[in-house]
């Protein structure tokens, strides 16, 4: 029973489902998935639906009507909206019509005085609302009525002469009604169009300018950007972009009558808001764009195929943009809070009955207070110092939260300064033999430190991506500890590849193997992931033969041994399996042993909460994250154990006043200095029976 | 099924998480550490209860003794009064004497009905009184917690969602018992002004009032499970809340195989339930909230233990309240009555008895 429900949270992909829709493009997959839904409906329904001939027409009308659907999106995208594009449309529409078959001027020059018409009344709404800071809904639906006062003025006197002169024009026939390679020319002008925009949108800096003032005009504002010229200008573009789409209507049809583009605002806005975006503006592509045109024509085209009314056709839209309008808003207020509900995904960890810590047991990890009167260290002056090291010359070295390398210098250390700012949040650090001092940075990377300059240089920071793995594996999320192999090589470790820095507490409720260990060769600069799948990788610590490593994985309490040279190269041996609580940083001793700074201590309610993954599934979801339960990181300890896995003693701060959660211990000339990542203080202790010339990282002096 | 589409419409409608929400300390309860700074006037581990006789001392109940505590504003003395054979659970005064309840039964000490025992009351064996107090015409009112669960298991009764508690009359002159209320979820707090008398029940957190022969709701709606009530020198009365109400502990109650899972393999003192004290072992559940940061652990954490008295006013609304809050010391107040002028309340979990003069208390905010 319980090996069934270890597999199937070990192989059945639901953590797929978080991570696939924490994606960007995600977002279009929605619109496209309707669109699917759409046409498998409607072919069903409507004959001839996937012919060729009503392919043809849909793709025309698309190409006519998705201009006018980018012109809105543009404005959608700078938080404003275009009620008067039909009116605009129309307007081009006559005038085009006007020009090439009353005062029969050429093609070219009739587009381009159309375009600058389109440019103009733009402009207008551009002008009211960008400059004036007019509301774009009323002053939209103002030029709406205006304009198309005006068209209805036009087109009563133009109209007769408009219908009874036909051009002449081979170009003017082709753009209407030609073909290339069989796609209607105006599909073939969109699809340019669609792509310049797309590139212009997300690559160039004009579309970056007008996703940032949609996005939050204040700070755009702030940032230096002319508002008011990039929000005029939207609707600039959106004048043109109808008239392109009029343009081409008039080759198409060639006749204009008084309810052109009536009512086009709304089948416009319609396909929008039903393609993805928003309404309050900074979101928003072609894709979607695109998407949402076909999903309306091929509902507003089907629906007329079927001889629907045409009143129940406004209704249907009317309902659709409803639907999609109140989707958009709730799932954009809560796709934070489904995303991160979704996203956790508990695994089964079932572990052995842990080590005795009782204060009158005989096991070694019995409760003391031998670290309860340390001396302290930078208190208050470093915040969340994870590990320490020293250096030959006694000077300790932490890293903070704020991203920096602090050294406090000896004897004393009550002198500091900023060794060096790296930014993250430096975790595990080690030296080499030349005394550079590398350090795993969370959410940064592999950085070292030169110790001549003090200059930061970032030895890695990526490696090979994972074929099967939805979340992007190849960036270092949070790299944790570190240890330097004789040859150079440094193998150190990445707790977990779906948190990142600041909220790897929820991988603790998580329990799976999200974590590596990987291989960095300075000579070669070539970076390897050497072990997947371990539960959160946290200290390493390369053991006595030079050929393997010690590391700890800590949600599922355990230290392993790792061969990554000679003959048992690529083995994984437990060496301790029932430890009381969880593992951070293992260091060398003066004896040969090593030291494990234990962070946390388990607990049996929530070692049972671990073998029950359903029930932490629905804790995530229906808790606030203060209620969730959580590893006792609030007490900690240290303890020494052999190579072999026999652990030998153990020291606690019982009271939990300086040292309630220690991450690392260094020794170093017969002190042990713990560190703590929730901590501001270092604790500094004299071992007995410590080595006083003992050091971890011997520097060769150059 | 049905819990299952509650949950979605909760969901679309935004009142989502109304089942394990829990009401907030505001208003009348804005939490204070009063209790925390207050003075400790008495100290023994095994503190349950405590009463003023028809004197006007206090007697105590610690362990299996009744203590007769002299608080002088030097010196303390203390001095035994009697040693029953099993440990005391609750103590109150009836008319010159008092009563005291263990696991065995009611003993009568001093006064008219000296030397009585009562070990079946409506023919079962007294097994869990939490509360005793004098009611009007001198009868004795009981409250039974539970008849399933002996008075140290309660978390279990708790998480069992016991629903057996009783509220009982005996009356000493003619040695019978009325029922007046059955089927209660844990009764552990009764005081009678004479007209009505309140309970405590606890489960259910809320105070009900008994009046004329029915039971109305007098203070519904607690942070925290109510225990012991007492009377106050003006019409009000002082409440007692042993343990405070938990979020996790609401989404606990309603997972069935986790909760039975756990009461079957884990230890009883480290189930997901709340407690007279906490903070000392690390065995013991944790939330998120409460880890420590930079060497704090910030008040307003979950907790799993708390001290809290509130006053009410003769019509049941809460005036103000002393608290200690998550981190201090004085937690699972059972009892608080006044003696000369001080408000005195009894911890359970840091086995104390803390004194706080009145004047003090009148300007809240």
């Amino acid at each position: 029973m319980n090996t069934l429900k270890k597999l199937r949270y070990r192989y059945w992909p639901d953590r797929a489902i978080g991570e696939l829709l924490a994606k960007q493009w995600m977002e279009t997959a929605v619109p496209l998935l309707v669109l699917l839904i759409v046409i498998a409906s409607f072919s069903s329904v409507v004959e001839n639906f996937l012919s060729f001939n009503s392919v043809s027409m849909l793709l025309r009308e698309s190409g006519e009507i998705g201009f006018i659907v980018f012109g809105m999106a543009l404005v959608l995208i700078v938080g404003g909206i275009d009620l008067s594009v039909g009116s605009i449309y129309a307007i081009c529409n006559v005038l085009v019509l006007y020009l090439i078959h009353v005062l029969e001027w050429a093609v070219m020059p009739a587009i381009g005085v159309t375009l600058l018409c389109g440019a103009l009344m733009g402009a207008v709404n551009g002008v009211l609302i960008g400059y004036l800071k007019l509301r774009a809904f009323l002053t939209t639906l103002v030029t709406l009525i205006v304009f198309r006062a005006i068209f209805n003025l036009i087109q009563f006197n133009w109209a007769v002469e408009i219908a009874s002169t036909i051009p002449d024009s081979v170009f003017w026939d082709e753009l209407g009604n030609g073909d290339f390679l069989s796609l209607p020319i105006s599909i073939w002008i969109f699809v340019v169009v669609a792509v310049l925009l797309h590139i212009f949108l997300t690559r160039m800096r004009g579309g970056w300018h007008l996703m940032a003032v949609g996005g939050s005009r204040r700070s755009a504002y702030n940032s230096g950007l002319p508002v008011r010229r990039i929000t005029a200008l939207a609707y600039v573009a959106s004048g043109m972009f109808a008239a392109v789409a009029a343009i081409l209507f008039a080759a198409r049809v060639g006749s204009s009558s008084a309810d052109t583009g009536l009512g086009i605002e709304i089948l416009v806005l319609a396909a929008a808001l039903l393609g993805g975006i928003r309404l309050g503006g900074g979101k928003g592509s072609v894709a979607k764009a695109i998407l949402g045109t076909l999903i309306v024509l091929i509902v507003t085209n089907s629906l007329r195929g079927l001889s629907v009314p045409a009143g129940y056709i406004r209704m249907c839209l009317a309902a659709i943009m409803l639907a999609a309008v109140t989707l958009d808003i709730r799932w954009f207020k809560n796709r934070g809070k489904a995303l991160s509900e979704l996203y956790v995904s508990p695994g089964y960890l079932d572990m052995p009955a842990p080590a005795d810590t009782a204060v009158e047991s005989r096991s070694p990890y019995a409760v003391n207070n031998r670290l309860g009167s340390t001396e302290l260290i930078g208190l208050a002056q470093v915040e969340s110092p994870e590990d320490v090291i020293l250096d030959e010359q006694d000077n300790l070295y932490c890293g903070t939260r704020h991203g920096d390398i602090v050294r406090f210098f000896a004897p004393d250390y009550q002198r500091m300064e900023v060794y060096a700012h790296i930014g993250g949040q430096p975790l595990g650090m080690a030296f080499d033999k030349n005394g550079n001092l590398y350090v795993c940075v969370g959410g940064m990377g592999l950085y070292c430190i030169k110790r001549d300059s003090r200059a930061v240089e970032k030895a890695t920071d990526e490696t090979g991506r994972s074929w099967l793995s939805i979340v992007d594996d190849s960036r270092l999320r949070l790299a944790d500890d570190l240890d330097i192999a004789s040859d150079g090589r440094i193998f150190f470790s990445e707790a977990t590849v779906r948190y990142e820095m600041h909220e790897w507490p929820i991988d603790s409720l998580e329990g799976r193997g999200n974590g590596r260990i990987i291989c960095y060769d300075p000579s070669t600069g070539q970076t390897q992931t050497v072990l997947k799948n371990l539960v959160f990788p946290n200290g390493v610590c390369m053991a006595s033969d030079g050929q393997s490593l010690l590391f700890a994985e800590s949600w599922a309490c355990r230290i392993n041994r790792y061969w990554f040279d000679g003959p048992k190269k690529g083995t994984v041996e437990v060496i301790i399996a029932d430890l009381p609580g969880y593992p951070d940083n293992i260091n060398r001793a003066s004896d040969g042993n090593y030291w494990i700074a234990i962070m946390g201590m388990r607990s049996p309610a929530f070692d049972l909460a671990m073998r029950s993954p359903s029930f932490r599934k629905r804790m995530v979801k229906r808790l606030g994250q203060d209620e969730w339960l959580a590893p006792n990181i609030n007490v900690g300890c240290v303890i020494k154990c052999t190579e072999d896995g026999e652990v030998l003693e153990s020291l606690w701060d019982q009271s939990g006043e300086n040292h309630p959660m220690i991450t690392s211990m260094r020794e170093h000339r017969g002190y042990l200095y713990l560190g703590g990542i929730s901590n501001n203080r270092i604790g500094r202790i004299k071992l007995e029976d410590g080595d006083a010339d003992f050091v971890q990282f011997p520097i060769k002096e150059a | 099924m049905f819990a299952y589409l509650k949950r979605a419409s909760e969901r679309l409608f935004d009142s989502f998480g109304s089942d394990t929400s829990v009401p907030v300390f505001d208003g009348a309860l804005k939490p204070n550490n009063l209790l925390d700074v207050a003075p400790v006037l008495f100290e023994h581990p095994e503190l349950t209860d405590m009463v003023l006789d028809s004197h006007g001392h206090l007697m105590v109940a610690c362990g299996k003794e009744i203590l007769k505590v002299e608080l002088g504003p030097e010196h303390l003395t203390r001095q035994q009064m009697i040693e029953l054979p099993k440990p005391i659970r609750a103590l109150c005064k009836l008319g010159d004497g008092l009563v005291a309840a263990t696991d065995d039964g009611l003993l009568f000490v001093n006064g008219k009905y000296d030397g009585r025992k009562v070990s079946i009351l409506d023919s079962q064996p007294i097994q869990c009184v939490t509360a005793l107090c004098e009611g009007p015409d001198g009868i004795l009112l009981i409250t039974n917690g539970s008849l399933q669960t002996a008075c140290d298991d309660w978390a279990k009764d708790l998480l069992d969602g016991g629903k057996t508690g009783q509220l009982l009359a005996y009356d000493p002159a003619s040695g019978k018992t009325h029922v007046y209320a059955k089927k209660l979820a844990y009764a552990y707090g009764v005081c009678s002004d004479g007209a009505r008398t309140l309970v405590s029940e606890s489960w259910a957190h809320r105070v009900l009032v008994w009046r004329n022969g029915t039971m109305e709701s007098g203070l519904n709606e607690l942070p925290g499970y109510p225990s012991r009530i007492s009377k106050a020198s003006d019409g009000g009365f002082w409440l007692t809340l042993f343990a405070p109400r938990s979020q996790l502990l609401e989404f606990v109650l309603s997972e069935n195989e986790f909760r039975t899972e756990m009461m079957q393999t884990v230890d009883p003192t480290y189930w997901i339930a709340p407690a007279l004290s906490s903070g000392k072992d690390f065995l013991e559940p944790l939330q998120q909230g409460g880890v420590r940061q930079m060497g704090v652990l910030k008040p307003w954490a979950p907790a799993r233990s708390y001290g809290l008295v509130v006053k009410l006013s003769s019509d049941l609304v809460p005036l103000y309240s002393l608290h200690s809050r998550v981190g201090g010391a004085n937690h699972g107040i059972v009892a608080a009555l006044e003696f000369d002028g001080s408000l005195l309340a009894l911890s359970k979990g840091a086995g104390r008895i803390l004194g706080m003069p009145l004047v003090n208390q009148q300007s809240q905010d």
